[in-house]
């Protein structure tokens, strides 16, 4: 009896998360980028092809660690205008979009603080313009076949990935501020499928 | 005409032992399992690529004892490129608590480590021993984002090689430290964690 009603309080909690997680899934093939900048994990990738138009789309995620002990996070993700992604040319690639002009793209902003107990608010976006430009710095090449979870928050990103890839300079504005990462990777994707699930 | 030929024919060979012994290759192979830190960071125009594991040489690696280094640095204005990889004292390198691992090595003192840099001279990459020195690096978990991350990966450096089969655990932080003289810190890819099973084989001019 005791065994069960600690069951029914383990899997209450987990039924009512899964039943509130929102799974978004995207699948790429061709030209992508891929940057570190301080506090955010940057992805562009070309999409997948629907109805002979290619659908590029962009996955961020950024983290301050605030000086009250809380922490803040935030995460992007969305289909983006084909136009806003070049990526043909292995030597360079470049974005530029603004997410507040794109429908359906999905930006949150959330606090999480343990004192005096744990809670957490969260806030939609900010969107506006993010504008990177790559450039292959001719010192690695690489081929990497990847299975990668990542939980950032209350978001967790899986992604499969077969990947061709060298590395790159990276240096543009994001959301306003300006970023430079010199140890991004641009390549080709050859079916790299992402799943991100997000906690309400 | 016969003699004029077996004097090309030497030549040509004498060119393809040269360029044999140009690129004539060593490797070093590790296996490592439990805790291992890496960071990605810049120092004097040089991007650098610290890994430091438990771990040994794969033949023999009996068990999981045993403590390595790599690295690998691009210098962007002179294009060189250094590889660096040896077994270190376990001393030298803390990692019983994952949210915290630190490393303190003088490469210069450690038995049998390689360290070879190389610059693209010529159509020739020319390479030379060194440099060695204090690598000194704090790595402080930030929770950031926690991973598990299943990869095989080649990668071509300048004359230098990598396979890597990484099967690990591991969370973001925040690294700090002294490279050779100069300080860094990184915070935007360092990982620290757990090995399940991870095995580097780096390949070198000798």
């Amino acid at each position: 009896m005791k065994r069960n009603a600690l069951l029914t309080l383990w899997l209450v909690p987990a039924l009512f998360i899964a039943a509130h997680a929102q799974t978004t899934n995207f699948k790429s093939n061709g030209a992508y980028a891929q940057s570190n900048f301080p506090n955010t994990n940057f992805f562009v990738g070309s999409g997948d092809v629907a109805a002979g138009t290619p659908q590029p789309f962009v996955d961020y995620a950024t983290f301050i660690a605030n000086p009250d002990g809380s922490y803040t996070y935030s995460f992007g993700y969305g289909n983006i205008p084909t136009s806003a992604f070049t990526g043909n040319n292995a030597q360079h690639m470049s974005l530029n979009v603004d997410t507040s002009q794109v429908p359906g793209f999905q930006t949150q902003t959330c606090t999480v603080s343990y004192v005096p107990s744990y809670t957490y608010t969260c806030t939609d976006g900010p969107f506006g313009v993010i504008q990177l430009d790559w450039q292959q710095n001719d010192y690695s090449s690489s081929r990497t076949k990847q299975d990668l979870t990542w939980t950032n928050g209350l978001v967790t990103h899986g992604s499969s990935s077969d990947s061709t890839y060298v590395s790159a300079n990276a240096s543009g504005t994001f959301l306003g501020t300006a970023v430079t990462d010199y140890a991004s990777t641009m390549g080709t994707d050859k079916n790299r499928y992402i799943t991100i699930t997000k906690g309400n | 005409m016969r003699g004029m030929l077996q004097a090309t024919l030497a030549v040509a060979l004498l060119l393809l032992i040269q360029q044999s012994a140009a690129y004539a290759q060593s490797s070093s192979t590790y296996n490592a399992s439990g805790a291992y830190a890496e960071s990605r960071f810049k120092v004097n125009n040089s991007y650098v690529t610290l890994f430091a594991a438990r771990g040994c040489v794969a033949n023999p690696c009996a068990t999981n004892s045993g403590t390595f280094i790599y690295l690998f640095a691009v210098n962007d204005d002179t294009h060189m490129v250094t590889q660096g990889d040896g077994v270190i004292p376990d001393s030298a390198f803390q990692a019983n608590n994952l949210q915290h691992m630190s490393l303190i090595v003088d490469t210069s003192q450690v038995p049998g480590f390689h360290t070879l840099t190389c610059g693209f001279v010529s159509g020739v990459w020319n390479c030379s021993n060194g440099p060695f020195g204090v690598m000194q690096a704090d790595w402080q978990a930030t929770d950031q984002a926690s991973s598990t991350d299943k990869e095989d990966t080649d990668t071509t450096i300048g004359p230098f090689t990598a396979k890597t089969h990484t099967d690990r655990k591991s969370t973001s932080g925040l690294a700090t430290g002294t490279f050779l003289g100069t300080a860094f810190s990184d915070n935007s890819s360092t990982t620290l964690g757990t090995n399940k099973a991870h095995s580097s084989s780096i390949n070198r001019p000798q």
